[in-house]
């Protein structure tokens, strides 16, 4: 397995969010993770790449416990962590951005998103909602990780250009890439998901196929109200 | 009266040095660090011992830099350990503490009487325009002048750089990317303690060789780097030396006894126009 959680349990402040969740993130595949707001979704993921700790568990990473090695030395070992709300360099041109995950040349980028070498001198600040998005995943992927944990990417963005991050998505899966995808649209994720994992109050209520939670939309309800008990 | 102005251009360098550094480690860390001055008296202190104790001057300069270089680089490694997520008053407070321990640590090791203060540059000078120019007053300019333009380049030009820069404004998304972050931190910190104490060195001379009073020396800097409103380094360097070239005019008047409060009306000033668009529609 790229990713391996076992009974993670996070808090914020005082309050546990995330209680004793355990799943794993398989390579080549894209994993959803789904439930209403306030499940702990994000909380989950900051908790994976260190920027929350953990307050019990364990997170494996390639067979490697990481759950209390620094962000960077998480992210040095593979993984990229796309956060919520397009976290751009604003005052820094797409080419900067760029370079600040890059380990080699910026080509890979502009491949995968052409518009965004002709604004390359541009500041980030001054891109549009769905180029700011389209950069925070390209710089991300420069990197070269192996498991990336990606947060909510279609919000505020219009349904063309979510469309095309989501079959980007489905293509680095696709070429080996683990993905875990915190999404709204559970119908987008679910779409290019093999895996599904749903929370609900901090649990882990359902893990299995994606397929199953499309097939059946009752059960998805079902799993966002919590009365579902994880692998049904 | 131009004479005058000339001489308080080495002080004006050595404002211009601490202020290029105030700058920098507000835009890259968010702080205001009160305790720069006392960083590069330490150092500067370390020097005048090791050279009052018949030590080489270059190795007693050497040494008195390094010195500086880590304690500028200990505050950073705390700020970047203990108080990476903390608020500018936060983070600008803990500086204070630290200067006063600096401060006591001063008077301690080197107690409170004043050192003979060995001369970094010689006494020599160049005539410019009828007027006699110090090599002190010419190296504190070049030096003030290649530390704005070097540090804009390196933050423009340079990965490491760009690094900074995307620190400075999200360290947490700069992490995730893989940036060293906290090496960074310290690297910006130990620089500043480093130039802090090449610019104390240079003006001692000139003025009383106390610990404390040198110490001060970080206010005028702080005048000059709000003339820049602690984001331009140009600026901060004109800020210093402006504030050089004030005290040295206002020596050569009635209100000489006065000049070092002077800057106090450069940082109204500054002040002021930075906040012209709030005062004026007040106004109407």
């Amino acid at each position: 397995m790229s990713l391996e959680v076992r009974g993670l349990v996070v808090a914020r402040g005082q309050a546990p969010v995330v209680r004793g969740v355990s799943f794993s993130v398989p390579p080549g595949e894209v994993t959803a993770l789904l439930g209403p707001n306030g499940a702990g979704k994000t909380t989950l993921l900051e908790a994976l790449s260190g920027i929350l700790p953990a307050q019990e568990g364990e997170v494996w990473l390639f067979g490697v416990r990481v759950e209390r090695a620094s962000r960077v030395a998480r992210a040095r070992a593979g993984l990229a962590h796309v956060e919520q709300g397009r976290a751009v360099f604003p005052s820094l041109t797409v080419e900067e951005n760029l370079w600040v995950g890059a380990r080699s040349g910026l080509e890979e980028a502009f491949g995968l998103f052409p518009e965004l070498e002709k604004r390359r001198r541009v500041p980030a600040g001054q891109l549009s909602g769905g180029e700011q998005q389209m950069l925070v995943l390209a710089r991300a992927l420069l990197g070269r990780p192996r498991v990336l944990l990606l947060d909510e990417m279609s919000l505020g963005l219009a349904p063309l250009v979510v469309r095309r991050l989501m079959e980007t998505v489905e293509r680095l899966a696709q070429a080996g890439l683990a993905v875990l995808l915190v999404e709204q649209f559970a119908h987008l994720a679910l779409g290019i998901a093999r895996q599904a994992l749903v929370m609900s109050q901090g649990r882990l209520v359902y893990s299995g196929p994606a397929q199953a939670l499309l097939r059946e939309p009752g059960l998805l309800q079902e799993a966002y109200l919590g009365r579902l008990e994880v692998g049904a | 009266m131009l004479q005058a102005a000339l001489a308080g251009l080495l002080s004006g360098g050595a404002y211009a040095l601490l202020a290029v550094c105030l700058v920098l480690l507000y835009r890259m860390t968010g702080t205001l660090n009160f305790a720069l001055g006392a960083t590069g008296v330490f150092g500067t202190f370390v020097m005048f011992s090791l050279h009052e104790r018949g030590g080489p001057l270059g190795l007693a300069v050497g040494l008195g830099l390094l010195a500086s270089v880590g304690i500028g680089g200990l505050l950073g490694w705390a700020m970047a350990r203990w108080f990476a997520e903390a608020p500018l008053q936060v983070r600008s407070s803990v500086t204070i503490a630290y200067l006063i321990a600096l401060l006591t640590l001063g008077f301690w090791i080197f107690g409170t009487n004043p050192k003979p203060v060995p001369h970094l540059v010689g006494f020599g000078g160049v005539e410019l325009l009828g007027l006699r120019v110090p090599f002190a007053t010419l190296v504190t300019l070049g030096l003030a002048a290649l530390l704005a333009l070097g540090v804009a380049l390196f933050l423009q030009r340079t990965r490491a750089g760009v690094w900074l820069r995307a620190l400075a404004e999200r360290p947490t998304a700069a992490e995730l990317l893989g940036v060293p972050v906290q090496a960074l931190t310290v690297g910006v910190w130990a620089f500043a303690g480093g130039v802090s104490a090449l610019a104390v060195m240079l003006i001692a001379p000139n003025r009383s060789p106390e610990f404390g009073v040198l110490s001060l020396l970080v206010l005028p800097a702080m005048a000059g780097a709000l003339v820049g409103l602690f984001r331009s380094f140009p600026l901060a360097l004109v800020g210093g030396l402006g504030i050089g070239l004030i005290e040295g005019v206002a020596s050569s008047l009635p209100i000489a006894p006065y000049r070092q409060a002077l800057w106090f009306l450069v940082m109204l000033a500054a002040l002021l126009w930075s906040q012209r668009k709030e005062v004026w529609d007040a106004a109407r």
